[in-house]
């Protein structure tokens, strides 16, 4: 006697019976092969449009049942911490819905533990080997008792139950329950291989889905925690700005009523007093100053900084920026030169922010250069940039103190040591941050005691 | 002609703080301006919508009607009953969507008041009124 076949609907026995029993077997290997080919094939459709593993889980399901005439399918999916199993999917040939919602919604909400043997899927899982049981209770333990378990095996006239674990690589997936509508010994060679080969694109499938559904989670926690922070940054932004305005607003009237009593407006002043509220003009435009850069910080951290291009003519810049800063110079006894200027090209430069740029250069140079000393400017074509150097005899920087120039506040993390006086160590990192933001680059070269050279370059062709 | 044949330039500065507006209506009328004043925005929006001025000295950030607002009315609603020749916005704001708004608003000017010292906002007014 041949085996009989568990997939009902094959090839019709009596055609059959004038052939060997050896054509017999392969014809019907044949027909489950090629059933399971297009149940395959309906498998990996639902593996490349899979949205959710329990959509997924459902669709499968179904097709087994139908493709492969099997009585009942009952898919179990583990939770994402791996602990528990769950039924997402129940398939029957035939019946009424209504037996399952034990399984599919059990009481108290209740799973199967991962680890406890006793459950044909547990079992199949730990062992990772297929089970067989005549007793349907063997795959629902403990979500219902053994009247449930009767009513879906009548209900779906399932005689004997086969549970494969699915598995990808280490990562348990669950288990895919197959009901049979009669008992048997055991599959055929063929049935267990191509149930096999069906069992791996089952685990495909439902592994997409799942990595589907994470990346879909985790993409919308991370539009949630966007969101929230574009919503933090714009009250960040709003905060700072209006704090910024009461801030300059006392300081304002600070400033210019100090200006006042500076200028004679309310009579003469002892030269003490002139000396002593001189100082306090000079400290009230340091924190005017301070309160400029963090807002500039500010902005450029939270990438509201626009560069606006227009062509610009970087020699008239240099002799602006001299012109400007011409009384300071001559105040502190410095000469503020500008080198003759070949013919360079005009660029394409936000002018304020460049001009800050340079004005913040040569604003450091004068700080730090003493009586007598010289600042130079100028302006230079290189390989496809505009180079532009501010050059003074100052007191130079430390070697070490380079790699600190251009970071905010100028200085490492969790550092205190106090900038140079005078200085709130954003400049530079404002000067970085707009220079690079026009696609060009800023650079020192220093020797203590002997000067520096601070030269930043500005693309010439845009991209 | 003598001096008083011509009438002095009319400036209306709208600033909520006290300090400030003192002080600003002191340098300017000792520059011979005739100069009024207003504390809060609306008070500002009935000055600048009745119009005439040379000049406004317009805050943005004001007690009951802010500065963009009064430009938003006077531009798209109802434009004042005399034209004033100039506003200039006088800020502690200083962001450059704000800017760009008082500009689109139809200010001829942005200054951000801690940057000027008080003869640097006389040139000021003087250049726009020149």
């Amino acid at each position: 006697m041949p085996t009989s076949p568990v997939f009902v609907g094959s090839s019709e026995p009596n055609e059959l019976t004038r052939v060997n029993e050896e054509m017999y077997k392969q014809n019907l290997e044949l027909a489950i092969r090629n059933k399971t080919l297009n149940v395959l094939h309906i498998v990996s459709t639902i593996t490349i449009n899979a949205t959710g593993a329990i959509e997924v889980s459902q669709k499968i399901a179904d097709a087994i049942v139908t493709e492969l005439k099997f009585a009942s399918v009952f898919i179990a999916l583990s939770d994402t911490s791996g602990k528990e199993l769950r039924f997402t999917a129940v398939a029957q040939a035939a019946g009424s819905n209504d037996v399952y919602e034990p399984l599919l919604h059990p009481s108290d909400n209740r799973t199967i533990a991962l680890t406890d043997r006793g459950n044909l899927m547990t079992d199949a899982i730990l062992d990772r080997e297929r089970k067989i049981s005549g007793n349907f209770l063997d795959v629902a333990t403990p979500l219902v008792t053994q009247e449930a378990a009767d009513k879906i095996e009548n209900a779906t006239h399932t005689e004997m139950i086969i549970t494969y674990p699915l598995f990808l690589g280490p990562k348990t997936l669950g288990a895919l329950t197959l009901g049979l509508a009669k008992k048997i010994d055991d599959l055929s060679r063929g049935e267990k291989e191509t149930l096999d080969e069906l069992i791996g694109a089952v685990s495909i499938a439902i592994n997409r889905a799942q990595l589907i559904e994470d990346i879909k989670s985790a993409n919308d926690k991370l539009t949630t925690a966007n969101n929230q922070l574009e919503l933090m940054d714009k009250l960040k932004d709003e905060f700072v700005s209006v704090a910024s305005h009461e801030l300059r607003t006392p300081m304002t009237a600070i400033k210019s009523y100090t200006w006042m009593v500076l200028n004679g407006k309310a009579g003469s002043l002892e030269p003490k007093a002139t000396e002593y509220l001189n100082r306090v003009y000079i400290s009230t435009e340091r924190l005017i100053h301070l309160i400029n850069e963090m807002l500039d910080v500010s902005r450029i951290e939270s990438g509201r900084v626009t560069i606006k291009k227009t062509p610009l003519e970087m020699a008239k810049l240099l002799l602006d920026v001299q012109k400007e800063l011409r009384g300071r110079a001559t105040e502190c006894s410095i000469s503020l030169t500008v080198e003759e200027v070949g013919s360079i090209p005009v660029v394409q430069a936000d002018s304020e922010r460049i001009h800050q740029v340079l004005e913040n250069l040569v604003g450091n140079s004068l700080k730090f250069t003493p009586k007598g000393g010289s600042i130079t400017m100028g302006v230079r074509k290189t390989d496809g940039f505009l180079e532009t150097h501010v050059t003074d005899t100052g007191r130079g920087i430390g070697a070490e103190q380079i790699p600190l120039l251009f970071k905010k506040f100028g200085r490492l993390e969790h550092s205190l040591v106090a900038m140079p006086e005078n200085s709130t160590g954003l400049g530079l990192f404002i000067c970085k941050q707009y220079v690079e933001l026009h696609g060009g680059t800023i650079r020192v070269q220093s020797e203590p005691d002997k000067g520096s050279t601070f030269t930043f370059t500005l693309p010439i062709s845009q991209p | 002609m003598t001096d008083t044949s011509v009438p002095a330039k009319k400036i209306l500065i709208v600033e909520d703080d006290q300090y400030l507006r003192e002080l600003y209506v002191e340098i300017l009328e000792e520059e011979g301006f005739y100069v009024e004043h207003a504390q809060d925005g609306e008070t500002g929006y009935q000055k600048i919508f009745h119009g005439g001025y040379d000049l406004v000295l317009l805050d943005i950030m004001l007690p009951k009607m802010d500065g963009l607002s009064i430009l938003d009315k006077i531009k798209n609603e109802t434009p004042p009953m005399n034209p004033n020749r100039s506003i200039i916005v006088l800020s502690n704001l200083g962001q450059e969507t704000t800017v760009a708004k008082a500009l689109t608003l139809g200010a001829n000017g942005y200054m951000i008041k801690s940057d000027y010292t008080p003869a640097q906002v006389i040139n000021k007014v003087k250049e726009a009124l020149a």
